[in-house]
């Protein structure tokens, strides 16, 4: 990539970054048009993230839908010092940890010593195999390893999160790797 | 196995990467045009799978399937209609901003009418010869014009500050009364002495303070008396 083209994008991201402010500063004076265009701007991140740590469609749209609600309540508080679709991944993350922390299963799965190893699907390929695969993870393993590999966070925050030891939340990440591995070997 | 992807021991190079895909124990980061992997401060596990050329290309294959993830997924449903039912019981707060933008201008605005009318009618009432009849006038001037500041500024602490915890609330609200029981001792000195200038001006001087207590926010971290 040359220097220019990533002037290019550098100038593209603090342009869109400034849109996005104006938005959300008029989002803020009741204008609703501008929080349905942060909505279009971010519900496809929003809803992959739900869809992918709750598995469940439904549950995953009515979160989805949760997080913006609870965004549009808290949007006083949002001060501008990240970008708002960071600050708005977190509130969905948060909506669905939530959720997850009610499902026994998910409280039982987060205890590593629980290593009962599920079967992975046979007939999985390519790219929505892949997505398929994730589905099919233990709760505490597809949870860290969406967190930890499709979102960004670390140990230490995946820890905080799921009031885990940062060593368990290692542990579901490669119990998560080893279970995917399979299907790609 | 992935075509492209080359193994060489401790790095391994995909092209036409444009992010860090992280692992267990490594973590793919661009380099150039390239990505390379490298050990992940942010994980000391080490486990089998990672060790050796076929474990790191299949790290690899895994690597790439992650990111041709798509990044967004869109609900089959249009949420937006909900949501907008939803958030319209829920309005942003922002005219209670204004009202605290332009407070103080306000207060400011209220202290001079209020000065202004004392001088005015304390010269005014003098000339008729009745002193301590003028003291009553402006006094009551001042009142009326402070209270007239003073009250919504009341409604508006409360709901600023009302998730403060008791105890907190009942320190605040005990400054305030103490304010407010000084402002009345000032008064009654003032009616008593009307010619005491220094007087009048402590009194105004509490008013401002009093307005300065209740026109702050300790909702807010790092507030405090």
């Amino acid at each position: 990539m040359s220097i220019s083209a990533v002037q290019d994008d550098k100038a593209d991201a603090q342009e869109k970054r400034a849109a996005e402010q104006a938005l959300v500063a008029r989002a803020k004076s009741n204008d609703y048009g501008a929080y349905e265009q942060l909505y279009r701007m971010h519900i496809g991140r929003v809803y992959a993230l739900c869809r992918r740590l709750c598995k469940d469609q439904d549950m995953a749209e009515d979160l989805a839908q949760e997080a913006f609600i609870l965004a549009w309540r808290k949007l006083s508080s949002f001060r501008g010092d990240s970008a708002f679709g960071s600050w708005l991944y977190r509130i969905a993350t948060n909506a669905c940890l939530s959720y997850l922390r009610k499902q026994k299963p998910f409280q039982n799965s987060l205890d590593i010593d629980d290593t009962e190893e599920e079967s992975m699907p046979d007939d999985v390929d390519g790219q929505m195999g892949l997505e398929h695969a994730i589905s099919q993870l233990p709760h505490g393993a597809r949870t860290v390893f969406v967190l930890y590999s499709l979102e960004g966070h670390t140990h230490d925050e995946i820890a905080g999160m799921l009031n885990i030891a940062q060593g368990s939340s290692k542990a579901q990440l490669h119990r998560a790797r080893q279970l995917l591995q399979k299907f790609l070997s | 196995m992935c075509k492209g992807s080359q193994t060489s021991g401790a790095m391994n190079t995909i092209e036409n990467r444009h992010e860090t895909i992280r692992f267990d124990n490594k973590a793919l980061v661009q380099v150039n045009d390239g990505i390379k992997m490298t050990d992940d401060t942010d994980n000391v596990n080490s486990t089998s799978a990672s060790s050796g050329g076929l474990a790191d290309a299949v790290e690899l294959q895994l690597a790439r399937e992650i990111r041709g993830l798509d990044r967004e997924i869109m609900p089959q449903r249009d949420l937006w209609k909900a949501i907008e039912r939803n958030i319209a019981d829920y309005p942003q707060r922002k005219q209670f901003s204004l009202q605290r933008d332009w407070m103080p201008y306000g207060v400011a605005a209220s202290l001079i009418i209020a000065i202004t009318a004392l001088v005015v009618n304390v010269v005014g009432i003098e000339q008729k010869g009745s002193t301590l009849l003028a003291a009553d006038y402006a006094i009551d001037s001042i009142d009326s014009g402070y209270m007239n500041v003073r009250n919504p500024m009341v409604d508006q602490f409360r709901e600023t500050n009302k998730n403060l915890d008791q105890a907190t609330l009942d320190d605040l609200y005990r400054n305030i009364e103490i304010m407010a029981k000084a402002r009345k001792d000032i008064e009654t000195q003032v009616r008593a002495n009307p010619e005491n200038t220094k007087l009048v001006e402590m009194l105004m001087r509490v008013h401002e303070r009093e307005l300065e207590l209740l026109k702050q926010d300790y909702s807010q971290p790092g507030r405090s008396l």
